[in-house]
């Protein structure tokens, strides 16, 4: 306890030490001053008792340091000095002080958002099992001004069938979805992908099941929930399991849950992440001209 | 007690019989004298210092502030201005309340060690 107030202190005194030091020559010209009178009084002249005074104290500037270094941590005690200076410099020239911060503001700054593009791009693997294997497929057609290569449904349909160089492949397409049935409707962002897609992600899910890529093609409509969607909307309720929701008036079955980090198509940043999942079945008329899937 | 340098506060002594203090005993010797005579200035207790060890203890005064910040650091002594019986201003020591518990302590402790070292060097012969 006494160490760590005398820590404390010392810390302190290098910020008060105009004042210790006023207060130490005080002292110290108050000694010396009833030394003399003492001398004095044994018959000394005042040049005799100064000069005995002087020698029964000792060296002043001697024991000034002592005290100092007993007073204060005496390596920092440079260092703040430096610093003061160097504030003191840097106030002087405000021109060159602004110049100098919003150099180092900006380049600071710059690196940082460099640095965070190429972190979450490059850097940060997917969230999910064996981020290496995952890819996405797309068709870039020339002459066309898309700038993520998509698949159309015929082709999903056609890749799916005929590739085999891929343990698992399936369709995906962000879309909007009326949810009513709980509350108050509301519109949300939604995902409608193949079964697949979820073997390949092998992210379990929290509670229940993915649906498989059989429901998909069957055209099962089944949910599955993100966890966020499952705390906010439905309370985190388990019994949600098993019971219909109403997407754009079609009753759709609850079948699972995902944890909580689980996003998918990942969009980094961006708000508008799935809040649930639904077969994409595709329907018959997607596989004429003017549709596209990605 | 923790401070290496003070050893080094006493000015080496020209004087052979003049003895080298122990880490922690002057910071001792300071607290006893303000418990045992109240309130002092730095050159009471200086004199005090002087006429308890005669020539045995060869200090310069000045070397006596060290021990002095380091207990008001500690909390064991406070210090105050105030005026001599010749109306002179002086800084007056006090020993606190946690600087009497702490001499309790230290007393204890520099018992023990005395007397451990005085048995060993009995025993020696």
């Amino acid at each position: 306890m006494k160490d760590l107030r005398r820590i404390f202190l010392r810390f302190l005194s290098l910020f008060t030490n105009s004042r210790a030091e006023a207060e130490l020559d005080r002292e110290i010209a108050a000694h010396l001053q009833l030394l003399e009178d003492d001398f004095l009084g044994q018959g000394m002249t005042l040049k005799e008792a100064r000069r005995a005074a002087r020698r029964a104290y000792g060296g002043v500037e001697q024991a000034k340091q002592l005290h100092r270094d007993e007073r204060a941590f005496q390596g920092l005690a440079t260092i703040v000095m430096d610093i003061r200076y160097t504030l003191r410099q840097l106030r002087k020239s405000p021109g060159f002080t602004l110049t100098a911060i919003l150099m180092l503001a900006f380049g600071i700054g710059a690196t940082t958002a460099v640095f965070s593009i190429v972190e979450g791009v490059l850097l940060r693997p997917l969230p999910f099992a064996d981020p290496d294997c995952l890819v996405i497929l797309g068709d870039d057609l020339v002459g066309s001004h898309w700038t993520r290569p998509t698949v159309t449904p015929p082709d999903v349909r056609n890749y799916m069938r005929d590739t085999h160089s891929f343990l698992h492949l399936g369709g995906y397409q962000r879309i909007g979805r009326e949810l009513s049935g709980v509350g108050d409707p509301v519109h949300i962002d939604a995902t409608r992908m193949s079964g697949e897609i979820f073997s390949a992600l092998a992210t379990a899910p929290l509670m229940g099941r993915w649906f498989t890529q059989q429901e998909d093609e069957q055209h099962q409509p089944v949910v599955v929930l993100s966890y966020a969607m499952w705390r906010n909307r439905f309370h985190g309720d388990e019994k949600i399991l098993g019971t219909k929701i109403l997407l754009d008036r079609q009753p759709y079955l609850v079948i699972g849950i995902m944890p909580r980090d689980f996003e998918f198509p990942l969009v980094p940043g961006h708000l508008n992440s799935s809040e649930l999942w639904i077969p994409l079945s595709l329907r018959p008329e997607e596989f004429t001209a003017g549709y596209a899937a990605s | 007690m923790d401070s290496r340098r003070e050893v080094n506060t006493w000015m080496p002594s020209r004087e052979s019989e003049s003895i080298q203090l122990l880490q922690g005993t002057l910071d001792l010797i300071v607290l006893r004298t303000l418990a045992s005579m109240g309130p002092q200035h730095a050159y009471q207790i200086a004199s005090r210092l002087e006429q308890v060890s005669g020539s045995l203890l060869n200090l310069n005064q000045g070397t006596l502030y060290p021990a002095l910040v380091r207990l008001e650091q500690y909390g064991w002594i406070k210090g105050a201005w105030g005026k001599t019986e010749n109306n002179r201003e002086a800084k007056y020591y006090a020993i606190t309340r946690t600087g009497q518990k702490a001499l309790g302590e230290e007393t204890q402790r520099w018992r023990r060690m005395a007397g451990l070292v005085e048995k060993l060097l009995v025993e020696e012969f």
